[in-house]
């Protein structure tokens, strides 16, 4: 049976991994690369859904711990899915609940059944099985979903539990694809693990491209490991990866991050960053640099956050405005949120555009100069860039 | 041009008229502003709030939430409204306190009137009034007042209110016309519960009515949520007897969270002019407005909202109100979404019921004026 996802990709970069791609879900046709907003509970952080597709932004994230939690299957079910409860008519991913073993990890217990989480709502307990986590992401209704993974943190040294987390992460996928009921309508990604051992993720990739899925994510990463460790992962594991099929690099959504891991050839992205520093009244602004509106620094600064920026918040009101109501009034928030979402959609755009006019390397070069002005650029970066041949300082004065 | 422009077309059970605010479309009364905190509706970015109403419609900014934007705004050059993002030519209402905030009671002396501005408790004087004036340049503002009458306060806190509050409308009128400002003054008619001292400040503030735009009567409440309770009996013996003495050439001002069971009755008797902070209060509270208003005789029995965030609403896939033309239900936001948001307390949910609330408040008065139009 043929998934309901279409992806070709558009334009390949002559020099680096990367690629623009047409990613087609059964609800939006989406550009790749592309950073997916995170609207965990089923709202993007007090935007209206109009306002989140004003952005250009046509694909979300939701989480299936948090609805499966609240409000439930049932209610998912009665309302026939997320996408009509919240009444976004474009594409939505899930993720599977496998992270929140990992933020929420006083809170749950791990078997091969499943992991077991107590509720910090109402103390109930439930298990969160593949099944489970199948039978909520399908009630849901994501155009991609992802399987319940075993996450370990990136930072724990036990290689042998590494190793195990990437064999049962293994198991749950095949009892995933197994409890998926709506094959015609969704699609299920898989997740390359193996912490930050080479030859475990490389083992783990083989495994997945046994089994027959429509794109691949890499996860368990973006967990505090070093930057260093980071980007070989991600640069081996898109190696190992088919290049006909989208890969998505889980919870990376910093400018810079998303700059080098296009490079290296992650397709899908996505973080809770840009809309949380926009509730701390945090603006994102040319190279992913941040204004902290609530400095008195902006008290008297009559310029919108970007100057050319065209959302609505850019064309109404000043930084000197926000910075009176950021942290006060939920107006404040928004206005914020709607921005970074805006930057982030433009980061991408122009990531793509770059991309199919072949000019990709000298795009990363400008972008590193507006995010390190003094050219002094994090080894890894460098490393990163020269491992996909682009030298940051070629080129420069 | 004069700061506001009353037109009183018609007077019967209430009044029907527009009032023109330095050369704006006509706002017509009995009329519902929109009620501001810190310069934007609450919880409404500028699109969203666009969703609801046509601006420029005028809005009313509390001082206390906008105190601290003096510096700011002066630099700006511009008014106090373009400064918060809202178009040029839309009205802009600056009274001295917040309506959904609670105005501590005994703070009020000799040196000033006490306003909350975010980083805490100021003292106000004629003097600092008419400076945030001069740079916050809105179509109207409220001349010092010191309202702080509770139900049973003393007679001398009663006169204390007066007198000061007479003087202090003096003042700001000395200091207003010393530098030419082109705002329309209104001026706070207090007395609290007491018909006598109503009397004694209609007086006194009549002595200036030439220089006054607008009166605003006040002291029937410290303003928060309790003000949401407050019934027409409790005040309509005063009220009667304090409006029968007000010239009838001049827009009437009664702010505050009013419940619409209580805004019917002031618009008999004769008030003008509300604000909106009613409907952002049931947004706060997880409320959606549903009342009916076909014929608002009947509009007053049944229930005035849902509480949507209790637990029968989770599987309600209904719509808010089914004939309801606002955005929210129009777009097909069901009553279970906005109990899901409310549960999770997520911002969307505010976001829909101000929505929701903001349009459904603004049709009863249109409503209540098409009302009389028949009668």
């Amino acid at each position: 049976m043929k998934h309901p996802l279409d992806f070709h990709v558009v334009a390949k970069c002559s020099t680096t991994k990367a690629r623009v791609g047409s990613l087609k879900l059964p609800h939006a046709t989406v550009s790749t690369p592309v950073f997916m907003p995170v609207g965990t509970q089923g709202t993007l952080k007090g935007l209206l859904p109009e306002q989140i597709e004003e952005q250009n932004c046509n694909l979300i994230l939701a989480n299936t711990y948090h609805l499966g939690m609240r409000p439930g299957t049932e209610v998912l079910n009665k309302a026939q899915g997320l996408h009509n409860f919240m009444r976004w008519k474009n594409a939505l991913l899930t993720d599977s609940g496998g992270f929140q073993m990992v933020s929420l990890l006083k809170f749950s217990e791990l078997t091969e059944e499943g992991v077991k989480f107590v509720s910090p709502y109402d103390k109930r307990e439930i298990l969160l099985t593949p099944e489970k986590s199948m039978e909520i992401q399908n009630a849901i209704g994501a155009d991609i979903m992802m399987q319940l993974d075993d996450v370990v943190s990136s930072l724990i040294d036990d290689r042998a539990r590494v190793e195990l987390a990437m064999e049962r992460s293994v198991r749950w996928l095949d009892r995933s694809l197994e409890a998926h009921r709506n094959k015609d309508k969704q699609n299920l990604y898989p997740i390359v693990q193996g912490g930050l051992h080479p030859d475990l993720r490389k083992v783990c990739a083989e495994k997945l491209l046994e089994r027959y899925v429509a794109g691949y994510a890499i996860g368990g990463l973006s967990g505090g490991e070093s930057k260093e460790d980071f980007w070989r992962m991600v640069d081996l594991s898109t190696d190992y990866l088919p290049d006909e099929k989208p890969r998505y690099l889980m919870g990376v959504g910093f400018a810079v991050d998303l700059v080098v891991c296009a490079a290296l050839g992650c397709d899908q992205f996505d973080c809770v960053y840009p809309t949380r520093t926009a509730r701390f009244g945090s603006a994102l602004v040319e190279g992913g640099h941040v204004l902290p509106l609530h400095r008195s620094v902006y008290a008297e600064d009559f310029r919108p956050i970007e100057e050319n920026c065209p959302c609505n918040t850019c064309t109404n009101y000043t930084r000197a405005f926000l910075h009176h109501t950021v942290r006060r009034e939920t107006v404040a928030c928004h206005l914020v949120s709607v921005h970074n979402v805006n930057f982030q959609m433009r980061l991408m755009s122009s990531i793509r555009e770059a991309i199919i006019e072949d000019r990709f390397p000298q795009f990363i070069r400008k972008f590193m100069k507006k995010a390190y002005p003094n050219g002094i650029y994090p080894a890894w970066i460098v490393a990163a860039l020269a491992k996909v041949n682009v030298n940051l300082s070629a080129g420069s004065t | 041009m004069e700061p506001i422009r009353f037109t009183l077309n018609r007077v019967s059970a209430g009044r029907m008229g527009s009032v023109v605010f330095q050369g704006s479309a006509p706002f017509f009364t009995p009329g519902c502003m929109l009620y501001a905190q810190s310069g934007s509706v609450p919880h409404l970015t500028l699109d969203n709030l666009q969703r609801v109403v046509d601006v420029p419609w005028p809005i009313v900014i509390p001082l206390q939430s906008v105190y601290d934007m003096l510096k700011s705004v002066k630099t700006f050059r511009k008014p106090l409204g373009e400064f918060c993002g809202l178009p040029a030519r839309n009205p802009v209402i600056i009274p001295l306190h917040e309506a959904l905030r609670e105005v501590p009671t005994g703070n009020n002396d000799s040196a000033g009137v006490a306003i909350w501005k975010p980083a805490g408790r100021v003292r106000l004087s004629s003097e600092n009034l008419v400076e945030l004036i001069s740079v916050f340049k809105p179509s109207a503002y409220q001349a010092l007042t010191d309202g702080d009458t509770p139900q049973n306060c003393s007679n001398k806190r009663l006169n204390h209110s007066v007198t000061r509050s007479v003087d202090y409308l003096e003042e700001c009128l000395k200091l207003h016309g010393e530098q030419s400002l082109k705002s329309g003054v209104l001026a706070s008619i207090q007395g609290g519960f007491d018909v006598k001292s109503r009397k004694f400040s209609i007086r006194g503030t009549l002595e200036n009515e030439s220089r006054v735009s607008g009166y605003i009567i006040d002291g029937f409440h410290y303003n928060g949520e309790s003000t949401a309770l407050l019934n027409y009996s409790d005040i309509e013996d005063v009220l009667t007897a304090t409006l029968k003495e007000l010239p009838e050439d001049k827009p009437r001002f009664m702010l505050g969270c009013f419940n619409p069971d209580l805004v019917m009755k002031l618009v008999e008797a004769g008030v003008d002019c509300f604000d909106s902070s009613f409907a952002c209060l049931c947004s706060d509270r997880g409320q959606a407005l549903n009342f009916t208003f076909q014929d608002v005789k009947l509009a007053v029995e049944g229930p005035r909202y849902l509480q949507l965030n209790e637990t029968h609403y989770k599987d309600d896939m209904r719509l808010i109100s089914e004939n309801c033309k606002c955005y929210t239900c129009t777009e097909g936001f069901t009553r279970a979404y906005v109990n899901h948001l409310l549960v999770t307390r997520e911002m969307l949910a505010q976001v829909l019921l101000q929505l929701h609330n903001l349009h459904h408040y603004l049709k009863f008065f249109e409503s209540l004026r098409s009302n009389f139009s028949k009668s």
